[in-house]
């Protein structure tokens, strides 16, 4: 092949100057690890979360006063029911049991076992769940996170919640919850609905909301519509308000990283371009010299191309594998946290793999294109100059 | 260059050979019964306020907070 | 081989430090002829060479080379001509350090479109010429003075130029390299090669197969005698 002996001397151009290359390769390699590592982290949560989405009721409809949440009256049921178009209303038991003492909070959920749909469901979650056991006692499951905090204070078998009446109740601790559904259920307790009404005071004539599916979108906008002339004080959240915030879901420390990176390669780009223009650089004699045994300006401009873009491609791919390793292998640590945050319970959550190739394209458009012009512009400055010049 | 391209490949390889079934599935499963979908409070999503900046408020709910706060889901 | 018509070289034409480098030069060289530029440093020795290498251009007049004319030569075309037709060693040797002497002799020929087979073949004969092919894999960053000439020297061959253009060759070789590089002179004078080699070494003077000194003072031909 005649290009071969272009390919060889690149080759060995490459290893014999490696230490040149080394630095901008590392710097480059960080720099694309830290912001695939951002992307693939956000992607993944966000790609998780959209994904339950199609479970979510359509709607949740519950009444407020002063513009607060307020328990929601039962009878309530009955009218969206009556409503054209809505299906599958059910009403909802679940609050945030404050546990003061360490100020950390549970979100207990009630759940109607009885219903055959919600057991069969917590069967298929819950291996090895003997349902007749579970509800034959005072029993709870709880996600790892609320595990792990219980243990850590001694609560190993149960936990007593106190009630609005003063009382206590005790609930022993079933099984936990299983190990994927820590990104939304870490610190979260199912529990019979019966139970949860007790622990949160809720009467027989009351839930906390009450949710419901509208089958045809077209629509949601009546039914919302429908819903406040029937009643003055509710509040409506919609499905695909919760879509959008999910879809915004990390956009602001997404964002964030964005500008950090603008910065910093615009900062590397800076630094190269000074690099290969430096006047008593060995590059300069170096292109001086190829120029001075025949190569022309052409020749010259090709080798730096191709050094560059292998230079460009083994950091890119580098750091794009290594971010890969960090967070879907690894899971991340350190850098999730900046993410999932310590707040409330710790969480450590199994990032999904989840690749945008066309967003990895742009990120790579944007850090190659940079980098080919920074040592491009000089090489060409030098090649243009007289050989003689150049090799002074 | 072997070796990179050996991680590439080993990166795609298990990129498209992963199943995600088991989380997608539990998750699903979750969600179904509890009709929750929203990450539980450790996530921390709860994005702060720039300064002097607000989102704009849901019109047809001005009582609300703002949609990406997801305080209403939390209120409670 | 190589004519020179009213050569004028200025260096920085047109600035307040504008300075000529080269007045009126007519040469004419014959082929196979090894001729001698001698003078003081700053006498336009080296320039006159860049300009005959087509590493820089002349302000006014003609360079001919092999019925070429080089004076006005667009890039790609000089860089053709200096792959092709001429070989030049530097005083400086100006090798590639970090490529080792069989690395830094192939250089010339990456873009000659030859296969790689073919070119290092061409580059082991070159190196047997320059006697330096015991040291094709050694790098050039641990090679003597002398040992550096020869890989610039079979560098300047590889291609098998017609014209070969040495500029100050020996100024950073004692003097046993230098009657090396000498000896390596008259060989490839042996072999019908046109050489014009700028020095002010006195070991040049007088020798046998120099058929011309040329002596330049302030870029001008004072005087050429025949050998």
């Amino acid at each position: 092949m005649k290009n071969s002996a272009f390919l060889h001397f690149l080759t060995l151009l490459l290893f014999k100057q490696k230490s040149k290359h080394l630095g901008a390769i590392l710097i480059s390699m960080i720099i694309i690890f830290l912001l695939s590592s951002v992307l693939f982290i956000s992607s993944s949560l966000q790609q998780s979360l959209l994904g339950t989405l199609d479970e979510q009721p359509d709607f949740t409809v519950s009444r407020v006063e002063a513009g607060r949440a307020v328990n929601t009256p039962v009878e309530w049921i009955d009218r969206i029911t009556e409503i054209n178009g809505v299906s599958k209303v059910t009403g909802r038991i679940y609050g945030r049991y404050y546990f003061a003492p360490r100020e950390k909070s549970f979100l207990i959920v009630g759940i109607d076992f009885f219903d055959e749909q919600n057991s069969r469901t917590l069967k298929e979650l819950v291996d090895g769940i003997d349902l007749k056991v579970f509800l034959s006692t005072p029993n709870m499951l709880v996600g790892e996170g609320v595990r792990k905090y219980l243990n850590a204070h001694y609560y190993k078998e149960s936990f007593s919640f106190k009630t609005p009446q003063g009382s206590f109740k005790k609930v022993n601790i079933y099984k936990t919850l299983p190990e994927q559904t820590k990104l939304i259920a870490n610190d979260m307790i199912l529990m019979p609905i019966d139970l949860a009404r007790e622990i949160f005071g809720i009467s027989e004539d009351e839930v906390t909301d009450i949710t419901f599916n509208v089958p045809n979108d077209a629509e949601w906008d009546n039914i919302v519509a429908k819903l406040h002339l029937l009643f003055y004080d509710v509040r409506v959240v919609e499905k695909r308000e919760v879509r959008k915030a999910y879809e915004n879901l990390y956009n602001y420390k997404g964002g964030l990283f964005l500008i950090l990176y603008l910065i910093t390669i615009v900062t590397f780009m800076l630094i190269l371009y000074q690099r290969y223009s430096m006047v008593y650089s060995s590059e300069r004699k170096e292109i001086g010299i190829l120029r001075a045994v025949g190569w022309s300006i052409k020749d010259v401009l090709k080798l730096k191309f191709y050094e560059t873009v292998v230079v460009v491609l083994v950091s890119f791919v580098l750091g794009v594998v290594l971010a890969y390793l960090y967070v879907f292998i690894w899971n991340a640590p350190l850098l999730s946290q900046i993410f999932l945050g310590g707040a409330n319970l710790p969480n450590k959550v199994q990032f999904v793999p989840v690749i945008h190739f066309g967003i990895l394209g742009s990120i790579f458009l944007f850090y190659a294109v940079p980098f080919l012009a920074a040592v491009l512009i000089p090489a060409w400055k030098i090649a243009v100059t007289p050989p003689k010049e150049a090799m002074l | 260059m072997s070796v990179i391209t050996v991680l590439a490949a080993g990166m795609l390889l298990h990129y498209i050979t992963y199943d995600g079934r088991k989380q997608e599935s539990g998750l699903s499963r979750l969600t179904g019964l509890t009709g929750f979908s929203s990450p539980s409070l450790s996530v921390a999503y709860y994005e702060p306020r720039l300064f002097l900046y607000d989102e704009k408020t849901n019109p047809a709910y001005p009582q609300m907070q703002p949609i990406d706060k997801m305080d209403l889901i939390y209120e409670k | 081989m190589v004519t020179l018509e009213n050569v004028h070289k200025i260096y920085n034409e047109g600035t307040p430090q504008a300075f000529d480098a080269l007045r009126s030069i007519d040469l004419h060289i014959d082929r196979g002829e090894t001729v001698i530029l001698s003078g003081v440093s700053g006498s336009g020795k080296s320039t006159l060479l860049s300009l005959i290498a087509a590493l820089d251009k002349p302000s006014s007049g003609k360079i001919v080379v092999n019925g070429e004319l080089i004076s006005k030569l667009p890039d790609l075309h000089a860089s053709a001509y200096r792959a092709r037709q001429i070989g030049v060693v530097f005083q400086h040797f100006n090798l590639l350090e970090d490529l080792n002497v069989e690395e830094n002799v192939i250089v010339p020929l990456v873009h000659a479109g030859l296969p790689l087979a073919t070119i290092l073949q061409m580059a082991q004969k070159s190196m047997r010429s320059a006697a330096i092919e015991h040291k094709a894999g050694q790098p050039v960053n641990r090679l003597s003075g002398g040992e550096k000439q020869r890989c610039a020297i079979a560098r300047a061959l590889v291609h098998d130029p017609e014209l070969i253009l040495c500029d100050e060759p020996t100024a950073n070789l004692d003097r046993a390299n230098s009657l090396k590089f000498i000896a390596m002179l008259e060989m490839l004078h042996g072999m019908g090669k046109t050489m014009i080699v700028a020095t002010h070494d006195p070991l040049f003077e007088a020798l046998s197969f120099v058929s011309r000194v040329i002596h330049m003072e302030d870029g001008e031909i004072v005087n050429s005698e025949q050998q």
